[in-house]
């Protein structure tokens, strides 16, 4: 079996349990719990949500959203293996948190495992060009400061057009 | 009127990197400024921002107040701070993207404040330096025999997205590549347009151009001649690309 995953990391909010929804094609299993702090969504994800592409008899490739949080570090090992790609999602509207991604990508260092990286910059509906752009740059300093070479595209999770485009960049960039 | 210049450190994060936090942010409340009767521009480039406000002197002043309070630079070192008759800049811009051009900006500054700009301190001057600088840089544009590589993807709401430009971002991604073998087929144009792309990214700063490495040489012919795996033959049947 040609099993390979695709780790979609993030903070609370940015749309991890969307594109995992969008993309796959079983509904991820009920990770959705109340959360227990009120952090102006009325679920959160407590654990991974998972969804699945089935390829062929003998090839899938697993979508595994977890949480970008440091103290969720240990679901990072655990999706850390066979990794086919690593899409890290940005919630505009609210500064991110540089600590953290920062961790993520000393933890997951693309550049050194040749990990295909995107960084998806989501809610982008509610900003205006500038602001967006300006936000990509903040990223894409951090991703320099890695050595990370990786595009920071806008991403609708909603949209089944969004997520394809982005399977395409993936695959291209693994090809 | 009044004009307030000056230039200032983007904060270090806990782990000592130098990034525009909430630059997003700072770009938002500045387009206020765009709204109001400020007219000036913002820079940032390599870790530092670089701002000129031009305006009704009480709300310069207020500005000014303001920004050399904000948690998200640090560092402010203001070197024009006085009445003017006459503006310099009839809109309010920004170019906060660390590698374009930004020398037109500049070039208006300086022609206007020649006299100021003269009396600059040397640590002045090395403060605009690092964002006037890129004038001075030539670029070699010949790629014959060399090794190109990107060191970021170029800002894509900023740039075409012809496939030319996402099939070079693709193949520089990785691995650093022979000019000569992106020519091959022309699989990515012809040669005139594979350079017009090179020559943009490199306008942007964003390749690298080295020396051949002739022990890398066998690797890179690998990687070219390399056979896409069932994987990927896979996802493209998936997404019904063949």
């Amino acid at each position: 079996m040609d099993y390979q995953k695709l780790a979609i990391i993030g903070e609370v909010g940015a749309g991890k349990t969307q594109i995992v929804q969008t993309l796959s094609e079983i509904s991820p299993f009920g990770t959705e719990a109340k959360s227990t702090i009120d952090i102006g969504k009325e679920h959160t994800t407590v654990g991974i949500d998972y969804g699945r592409i089935t390829l062929s008899d003998d090839m899938a490739l697993g979508l595994y959203g977890v949480p970008g949080q440091e103290r969720y570090s240990f679901l990072w090992e655990f999706v850390n293996q066979s990794l086919w790609g690593l899409l890290i999602l940005i919630k505009y509207g609210k500064t991110p948190n540089y600590e953290n991604l920062d961790k993520m990508l000393t933890f997951f260092s693309p550049e050194k495992s040749e990990t295909t990286c995107i960084v998806a910059i989501t809610h982008c509906e509610e900003g205006d060009e500038l602001s967006i752009a300006a936000l990509g740059q903040e990223i894409r300093v951090m991703l320099m400061h890695h050595n990370v070479v990786a595009p920071v595209i806008n991403l609708d999770p909603r949209s089944q057009e969004s997520a394809k485009s982005l399977l395409v960049l993936f695959n291209a960039l693994n090809n | 009127m009044k004009c307030i210049a000056y230039f200032s450190k983007a904060p270090l994060t806990k782990r000592g990197i130098c990034l525009p936090i909430g630059l997003s942010d700072i770009v938002k409340a500045s387009n206020r400024n765009a709204k109001s009767k400020m007219t000036g521009f913002l820079c940032y480039r390599q870790g530092y921002y670089f701002q000129v406000i031009e305006g009704p002197h009480e709300e310069v002043e207020q500005l000014a107040l303001k920004i050399s309070t904000d948690s998200r630079h640090s560092d402010p070192c203001i070197f024009i701070n006085q009445r003017i008759n006459k503006r310099c800049f009839t809109e309010w811009r920004v170019s906060v993207f660390d590698l374009i051009d930004q020398s037109q900006l500049f070039k208006q500054f300086i022609k206007i404040y020649k006299i100021e700009v003269a009396n600059f301190t040397e640590q002045q001057k090395l403060g605009i330096q690092k964002f006037y600088d890129l004038k001075n840089l030539s670029y070699s544009k010949n790629y014959e025999g060399k090794n190109l590589r990107l060191i970021a993807w170029p800002d894509l709401n900023h740039i075409s997205h012809s496939q030319i430009v996402i099939d070079l971002c693709v193949k520089l991604t990785k691995k650093s590549y022979p000019f000569n073998q992106l020519l091959d087929n022309e699989q990515f144009g012809t040669r005139d347009q594979v350079n017009a792309v090179l020559n943009q990214f490199q306008n942007l700063g964003i390749l690298t151009v080295t020396e051949p490495d002739v022990l890398k040489k066998q690797e890179i012919g690998i990687v070219h001649t390399k056979t896409p795996s069932s994987f990927f033959g896979a996802i493209k049947k998936f997404l019904g690309m063949r």
